[in-house]
């Protein structure tokens, strides 16, 4: 199975992992947790970019 | 994906002329932004860096270098996917369309035009008045988000996977937009700013970023995914040539930049500024 595939699936995890950690720093630096609250809204994003990196990426290669 | 010497003669013109012209554009206005902000008055602002004085270059050097590492990477897979000339469109066409995208907004409002809007405080590199990083943002969100959504629902109707794709993206930077924008909040100076600064007041609100951001988001993302479908399908094809894809590609950029202020600036003065003006939805951040 080609790396090449997971790429695009790859890199938009990484920029959300990048602004998680921003996140996080932020909630550290002001306490207001409604940021780390915000991410409810892109994770069902996540879930599916994931979902279709393992079921629909995979079956097709 | 071919060495460059082994392209065929039209995609080495290509490739020398657009990236030499995009490498131009961002060396000239970079120098200007950073050497002579006068020229297109820059505002002055505490700008938020979170790294020590001696160390702020390589804060601005990691932030631009770790996504442009990640678009070549994406880049890279494009290319494989479709081949050099699509990978190409979508790389460039991104920087060129949200870049005057979000100039037509930034420069109408600082030099009068409309209302003020607003301003991105930190970069290293610029493309006219945008940072680079939030170009090449752009590109990931919206290439994963329509990559995502064409695998999701194994649609090949071009319009749904356009449309999807913008909701996802808009869903991402439902989060992302209320965490950049507050960022001076973890700055080493306590007056920072955020990485960019919304202005306009007056108007609907949520998170306390004004609706028109995550509209336009929407509107920009389905617009240019929808228009680089159509050129891809016309060129795998092979209904068009590739100077005609490319004519046809680049040509339609200003009608998408129509488009977008045509129909954003309709949202804003028939319906939000009569029904919705200073409405404020779950506010997040500072006052």
């Amino acid at each position: 199975m080609a790396f090449k595939e997971y790429i695009s699936i790859i890199t938009l995890i990484v920029f959300v992992l990048a602004t998680l950690l921003n996140c996080i720093f932020l909630v550290q630096a002001t306490g207001d947790i409604i940021y780390l609250v915000l991410f409810v809204i892109p994770f069902p994003i996540i879930i599916i970019v994931i979902y279709v990196g393992i079921f629909k990426i995979r079956k097709k290669s | 994906m071919k060495a460059f010497s082994d392209l065929e003669q039209f995609d080495r013109r290509f490739l020398l002329i657009i990236f030499g012209a995009l490498g131009a554009v961002i060396t000239i206005t970079t120098i200007i932004h950073h050497l002579f902000p006068f020229l297109i008055q820059v505002p002055t602002v505490v700008i938020p860096f979170i790294l020590p004085a001696q160390l702020r270059l390589m804060e601005l050097l990691i932030w631009d270098l770790s996504t442009v590492f990640l678009s070549v990477l994406l880049y890279y897979h494009v290319a494989k996917k479709h081949g050099i000339l699509l990978a190409t469109f979508f790389l460039t066409g991104s920087i060129i369309f949200t870049g005057f995208e979000g100039l037509m907004w930034i420069l109408g409002g600082r030099f009068g035009l409309t209302n003020p809007t607003y301003f991105f405080s930190r970069g290293g590199l610029w493309f006219f008045e945008i940072p680079l990083y939030a170009c090449l943002g752009w590109f990931i969100i919206a290439y994963s988000s329509v990559y995502a959504a064409e695998h999701l629902f194994k649609t090949d109707r071009i319009f749904w996977s356009a449309f999807l794709g913008g909701i996802f993206a808009v869903m991402i930077d439902l989060w992302m937009d209320p965490i950049y924008v507050n960022l001076g909040a973890m700055a080493l100076d306590a007056n920072a700013v955020g990485l960019w600064v919304w202005e306009m007041q007056h108007t609907l609100e949520i998170f306390s970023i004004p609706f028109m951001n995550f509209l336009g988001w929407f509107l920009v993302v389905f617009l240019f995914a929808y228009l680089w479908e159509k050129i891809r399908e016309a060129y795998q094809m092979k209904h068009w040539s590739k100077r005609k894809c490319t004519l046809i590609f680049y040509g339609c950029i200003p009608l998408l930049l129509l488009t977008c202020l045509v129909v954003l600036g309709f949202v804003e003065i028939y319906i939000i500024q009569p029904f919705f003006h200073d409405l404020n939805i779950l506010p997040v951040g500072g006052p």
